[in-house]
């Protein structure tokens, strides 16, 4: 018995090793010298979102001082929408609706989650290396390619300045290699004077007679109340849980996987007046997809940059035993 | 039962008292090594981790048994595990059983589950269903749930929230 269970893990580590061996170290280092950059340079500029036909184009500002980062999204075609990320809370403005959106982030983790454990599980699920140096928005920038090693999470290709190692550009790829998404700065100025004015929503006075959504995340422990994903697709672990208010519902369940570089959300939430009439089933944007089912009277929907099969996959092994 | 145990088994779920015993029935019981090996198949086929030609191998034979793992579905009610749904999935899948459903949210674009051989007709899209939904449900709000776990949304900085403001394009799918 021992042998055989020797000889399981020992298969299993020889695997783990040649896993690891494909990806460059160096690769990796470029990693976390994004990771690095992102929550240390301040800048401004202007980047695109591609998906699907769409194309749509936004300025970000984020300032770094004595008091923290604070970052502003700005998005400028279609209807206006601006997105402010300060101590650790998102809120989106949305004027067409009048409506403002609040996620804390505050107590629930760290972003980055622990790096040296995120990245090794992201060194499992992908291999990473380096490819050439490219031009984007006027930098010169590392490629880093982060190719899937099976069907279940989709691949990136990243482009990194080689000076500061802020992300230019990134790429969301599937399995036949078909682009889902693109993000990618036109223009960018990394560093210099930015006045504190420019971070403010330009929608905060008019705000303040909006509809106001918060989402109240509070940890909870989603298995004790008898909700269990039981065997989530190999390379992705639970993150975290929690319960929140979504859509004028509260309390919502929301269970995090991640495979260190995609997450996949589960949100469940009984099936009431407002949302009786929603039909199951799958929807796409970008990179994104959403799989939606019903279970034990409860909406059971899967959100996450992961392919339909995984998202699938996650919602149909979700489920609930009386506690 | 013992198909439950199986599953996991390969799930790593399986505690020390229960590995045990059941490495000793797997040893002995020659059905059981077969359910073994078949449900390793199936999962790598599902995962496309064989070769075209097993993959298609093990899709005829089963199509041939389409009720090879359906009854453990209905005994462990509440609790479907990943290799019976996979391995029902897969049937379905090469039984040409489109199951074709939409989410009726507003601005993300459906698409069908699966593409079959047998293509159904054309379900309504997300556009011409009916506003089953009211404006305020909407899939944004699990986005921008969502986002904030995202690691590779981090590397991006406040820039990867545009995807959870999609909705308030004003009828871009329309």
């Amino acid at each position: 018995m021992k042998l055989l269970r020797l000889a399981l893990l020992a298969s299993s580590l020889l695997q783990l090793s040649t896993a690891l061996a494909q990806t460059d170290p160096a690769a990796v280092q470029w990693l976390q010298r994004i990771y690095s950059a992102t929550q240390r340079l301040s800048y401004t500029g202007t980047f695109v979102y591609q998906h699907d036909d769409q194309v749509e184009s936004s300025r970000i500002t984020r300032m770094v001082d004595a008091s923290g980062p604070v970052e502003k999204l700005e998005i400028m075609d279609g209807m206006p929408r601006e997105i402010i990320r300060s101590r650790g809370q998102v809120v989106c403005y949305l004027p067409s609706i009048m409506t403002v959106k609040i996620d804390k982030q505050g107590a629930r983790h760290p972003f980055p989650l622990i790096l040296p454990d995120q990245l090794k599980d992201l060194a499992e699920s992908y291999t990473v290396r380096k490819a050439g140096v490219e031009r984007v928005a006027g930098y010169d920038c590392q490629v880093i390619v982060l190719e899937p090693k099976d069907t279940l999470r989709y691949g990136q290709t990243l482009c990194a300045d080689l000076a500061t190692g802020m992300l230019l550009k990134a790429k969301t790829f599937n399995d036949r290699h078909k682009m889902l998404e693109t993000f990618a700065f036109t223009q960018l100025k990394i560093g210099g004077h930015i006045d504190r004015e420019m971070l403010k929503s330009r929608f905060a006075a008019d705000a303040k007679d909006w509809h106001v959504e918060d989402s109240d995340a509070v940890p909870a422990d989603l298995t004790h109340a008898g909700w269990a994903v039981r065997s989530p697709p190999p390379g992705f672990r639970k993150v975290t849980e929690m319960t929140r208010t979504l859509n004028g519902a509260s309390g919502v369940g929301h269970i995090v996987f991640s495979d260190g570089l995609a997450a996949v959300s589960v949100f469940i939430e009984p099936v009431a007046a407002g949302n009786a009439a929603r039909q199951p089933g799958l929807s796409r944007q970008g990179a994104i997809n959403v799989f939606a089912r019903r279970l034990e009277n409860h909406w059971v929907t899967v959100v996450g940059e992961a392919p339909a099969q995984s998202v699938k996959l996650i919602a149909n092994t979700v489920e609930y035993r009386k506690p | 039962m013992m198909s439950e145990r199986i599953s996991m088994l390969m799930d790593g779920e399986a505690d020390e008292s229960d590995l045990a015993r059941n490495l000793v029935l797997l040893r002995s019981d020659a059905r059981l090594r077969r359910s073994w090996d078949t449900y390793h198949l199936i999962g790598d086929a599902l995962r496309g981790h064989v070769e075209p030609a097993l993959a298609a191998r093990v899709s005829e034979r089963l199509a041939a048994e389409p009720t090879v793992l359906a009854p453990r579905r209905l005994a462990t009610r509440g609790r479907i595990p990943r290799l019976a749904f996979s391995a029902a999935a897969g049937v379905a899948g090469v039984a040409g059983v489109a199951l074709v459903a939409w989410l009726a949210l507003p601005g993300l674009k459906s698409e069908p589950q699966q593409v079959a051989a047998t293509v159904p007709p054309r379900a309504p899209t997300a556009a011409s269903v009916p506003a089953v939904t009211p404006a305020a449900v909407g899939v944004d709000s699990y986005l921008l749930a969502h986002q904030s776990f995202s690691p590779a949304g981090a590397m991006q900085g406040v820039a990867s929230y545009v995807r959870t403001v999609a909705d308030e394009r004003g009828g871009r799918d329309k």
